[in-house]
């Protein structure tokens, strides 16, 4: 075997190969030394040049046995661009500053008036960054949150990643990463949507805050809290509160807080809004109820049309409730049942149809099409779209003239009705 | 004179069909043809698999000719040298196209700085020993490695797949069907793979259903391709203008996988792979193009020369993806499709002179 091996060229060309391109290796220094990994941007509008850039960069520096937490820094440097910015970071931090790791960019508020496009251009053209960088909105400075993702959390990258997967699928913010956010501005609608994710610091006292905000104190805690209440403790969150930023065209249209985007939701097919309460609801039954649902199912069948150069949407809701929680004002305790579903629905219904009609009017007032109605219209009639188009003055204002119609059908279910479909 | 089993041979088609068509084609297509680039694609495997099916053909009316015995009793024996010096040119422009690919890929995505001389040596040195032992050596490399690539791709295709809304890109042709027309006569040199084919007249030992198979499997790598490229224009929209590469794109978009490292490793792998086994299919073609013009007994100077022309191209010539991209699309495709077109009629000739043979035989 070894006679047979020996014999061939092949392993003596090896063997060069291995002279020539092993001492050039070996001889290559340390990557940790020439690099420096960033694992997030924030994107601020420079306080002393408007038109240029602040950015903020979380960078973790390897270092043998340390821990996460102890090897990321934060730098920040101001240039005309991004890529001037972060050369300029290259400079400062002595090292190639690498982006392939770089898992979230969050865009400060004054930069998110201008037009993001330009502004991230630099990030989704470059081959150095992965394509799935999720983008957050914050409506402070960009730089306040990425240093609160150091300072506040103990695992920062994966808890905003989290934030994010959980509004993914249960706010309208449509899978908010780099790539979608082009798409969408690059696409006729050129509305995106991303999420909204804010740092706060409040003061508070120390005795509140060490008896767990429950209020009460027990013997040992008086004793203790009485030095610590003389002294405020700052509480330092970043908080998803559910809200969402809408962009148009690239610049910031509005903020929505979380109880429009759950109205928001009811038109995406797609997203899960986990719970809905019904309030003053009265009847034989309730006096004054306010009335909890989980909200089992929810189908949204969309009919688009044109008739007459004028587009209409048929919107048909069906939902399916579950009831959770029934709290009535005069204190009475209810047994589990189903209780008069026709009250119930007919208040659903109601609360669904205003809270649709407000989202539609929103979108007509401020241009903006979350849902993406350009793409559904062009589907169910190119012909009839384009013509609609060209009759407008501002086609860019499509919505403000479409139709919608919509009927909700609401199907309640409590755990009787379950036995009772055995019946 | 058989070196190849079908199996194996079916192997060499699905590689050669594959290279190139993951990576920088589907971004290419879509900057021509923009929401009608699946059409695109799917006219280019009609041209793809239609030029394939003719090659099969031949292969399978000649088991035993040589091609250019074919060639010189076809068109006679100026014409046959000629056309070999036309497909010696197409391959090795489709080799360096391949080499380029992967060398941008490692550049790009995996080094700051990637020497283009070692890539090249390295590379040559493999794919120039593979290609040099031979089409059966090329063809159990190709049977172990084939599971490996299948696997790799899949899981990158179905890691993305929960993304795919399908509708994303209709309505398809809302400026009529030219766009997508377009779209595949600008980007025909992608479909080109299966004119180096033909350089294994004679080689494989056919079996029963030869054609069919052969035809399933291009079928099938159409299917795929297809469906990838559908599923990759369906998540990344209008933004895929901006893309480079888009089996790279595609395996990086989930933002929930970072704990498989983006799947890189697996791009690599598949690279890697395809690249060796691909070019080495390739480098192969043309040692036995190499030897046919020169009529020397062995395929090493031939393949040494082919090597040393890549080398040099690849290392002294070393133009920037995009660069080589805007000379495919405007130059290199309408010269692929007058290849194309010269080679159908070719294997329409060869088909044809074999039947009026048997008829005469019988006669």
């Amino acid at each position: 075997m070894s006679k047979t091996l020996f014999n061939k060229i092949i392993v003596y060309v090896v063997v060069i190969f291995l002279l020539i391109l092993m001492p050039s290796e070996i001889n290559l220094p340390n990557q940790s030394t020439i690099q420096a990994i960033c694992t997030g941007l924030a994107i601020d509008v420079d306080q002393n040049n408007p038109e240029g850039l602040s950015v903020t960069s979380q960078i973790v520096i390897p270092q043998a046995g340390g821990q996460y937490k102890q090897s990321v820094t934060i730098v920040t440097t101001e240039g005309k661009n991004l890529l001037d910015a972060l050369n300029k970071m290259d400079y400062q931090i002595g090292k190639k500053l690498r982006l392939s790791h770089c898992c979230y960019v969050i865009i400060g508020y004054q930069a998110s008036l201008h037009d993001l496009s330009k502004t991230l251009d630099y990030l989704v053209r470059g081959n150095n960054t992965g394509n799935n960088i999720v983008l957050v909105h914050t409506t402070g400075l960009a730089r306040d949150l990425i240093e609160g993702t150091t300072s506040v959390n103990t695992n920062e990258v994966d808890n905003l990643q989290t934030i994010t997967k959980y509004n993914d699928e249960y706010l309208a913010s449509n899978d908010a990463n780099l790539k979608s956010f082009f798409d969408d501005y690059m696409s006729p609608h050129s509305t995106s949507v991303i999420n909204c994710i804010n740092r706060t610091k409040s003061q508070s006292s120390g005795d509140s805050s060490n008896s767990g905000g429950s209020g009460s104190s027990n013997s040992s805690g008086s004793n203790s809290g009485s030095s610590i209440d003389s002294q405020a403790i700052e509480k330092d969150t970043i908080k998803n509160n559910g809200e969402i930023s809408i962009f148009k065209k690239g610049k910031l249209v509005m903020v929505l807080d979380n109880e429009m985007r759950k109205k928001f939701n009811w038109l995406d097919d797609g997203l899960r809004e986990t719970s809905v309460v019904l309030e003053h609801i009265d009847s034989e039954i309730f006096d004054d109820a306010t009335i909890g649902f989980t909200l089992l199912d929810k189908e949204l069948k969309s009919d688009f049309s044109i008739q007459n150069n004028q587009p209409t949407v048929h919107l048909t809701l069906n939902v399916r409730l579950r009831t959770e929680m029934i709290l009535q004002d005069n204190g009475e305790v209810l047994p589990n049942k189903t209780y008069n579903d026709q009250v119930i629905a007919h208040a659903f219904n109601e609360l669904a149809n205003n809270d649709i009609n407000e989202v539609i009017a929103l979108e007509q007032e401020y241009g903006f099409d979350v849902f993406n109605y350009y793409h559904e219209f062009e589907m169910a009639d190119y012909q009839g779209w384009q013509k609609y188009l060209n009759s407008l003055d501002d086609p860019e204002n499509y919505m403000k003239n479409i139709q919608v119609f919509i009927k909700v059908n609401t199907d309640v279910y409590g755990i009787s009705s379950i036995i009772k479909s055995f019946k | 004179m058989t070196e190849l089993t079908t199996r194996q041979f079916i192997f060499v088609c699905l590689f050669l069909g594959i290279t190139s068509k993951l990576m920088s084609m589907p971004v290419a297509l879509y900057d021509s043809a923009s929401n009608d680039a699946i059409w695109s694609i799917l006219l280019g495997f009609v041209i793809e698999i239609s030029l394939a099916i003719l090659i099969c053909l031949v292969i399978k009316k000649h088991p035993n000719s040589s091609l250019f015995s074919l060639l010189k009793n076809s068109v006679g024996t100026v014409l046959a040298y000629i056309i070999l010096i036309i497909l010696y040119a197409f391959i090795t422009i489709k080799l360096f196209f391949a080499l380029e690919e992967v060398y941008t890929f490692f550049k790009e995505f995996l080094y700051d700085y990637f020497s283009p001389l070692m890539f090249a040596l390295a590379t040559f040195f493999v794919i120039g020993y593979l290609s040099y032992k031979g089409a059966r050596t090329i063809g159990r490399v190709l049977e172990i490695l084939f599971p490996i690539i299948i696997l790799g791709l899949l899981v990158t295709v179905l890691s993305n797949a929960g993304f795919v809304e399908f509708n994303t890109q209709m309505p398809y042709f809302k400026e009529g069907i030219l766009p997508s027309l377009e779209g595949t006569l600008k980007n025909v040199f992608y479909f080109g793979n299966s004119i180096p084919l033909l350089l294994f007249v004679g080689k494989v030992k056919i079996s029963n259903h030869f054609i069919l198979k052969s035809s399933l499997a291009y079928l099938s790598l159409a299917i795929f391709v297809s469906g990838f490229c559908f599923a990759y224009y369906d998540i990344f929209g209008h933004s895929t203008i901006l893309g480079l590469f888009a089996l790279i794109d595609y395996s990086q978009y989930n933002p929930y996988i970072l704990d498989l490292q983006r799947l890189n490793w697996l791009s690599i792998i598949v690279n890697v792979t395809k690249l060796f086994c691909s070019t080495s299919i390739m480098l192969y073609c043309l040692g036995q193009i190499g030897k046919m013009i020169t009529h020397t007994q062995s395929t090493f100077i031939p393949i040494v020369v082919a090597c040393t022309i890549n080398f040099i191209i690849a290392t002294f010539i070393n133009y920037e993806i995009d660069a080589i991209k805007y000379i495919v699309t405007h130059y290199v495709s309408y010269i692929t499709l007058a290849i194309i077109l010269l080679v159908a009629i070719l294997c329409i000739i060869m088909i044809a002179k074999r039947s009026q043979n048997v008829k005469n035989t019988i006669q």
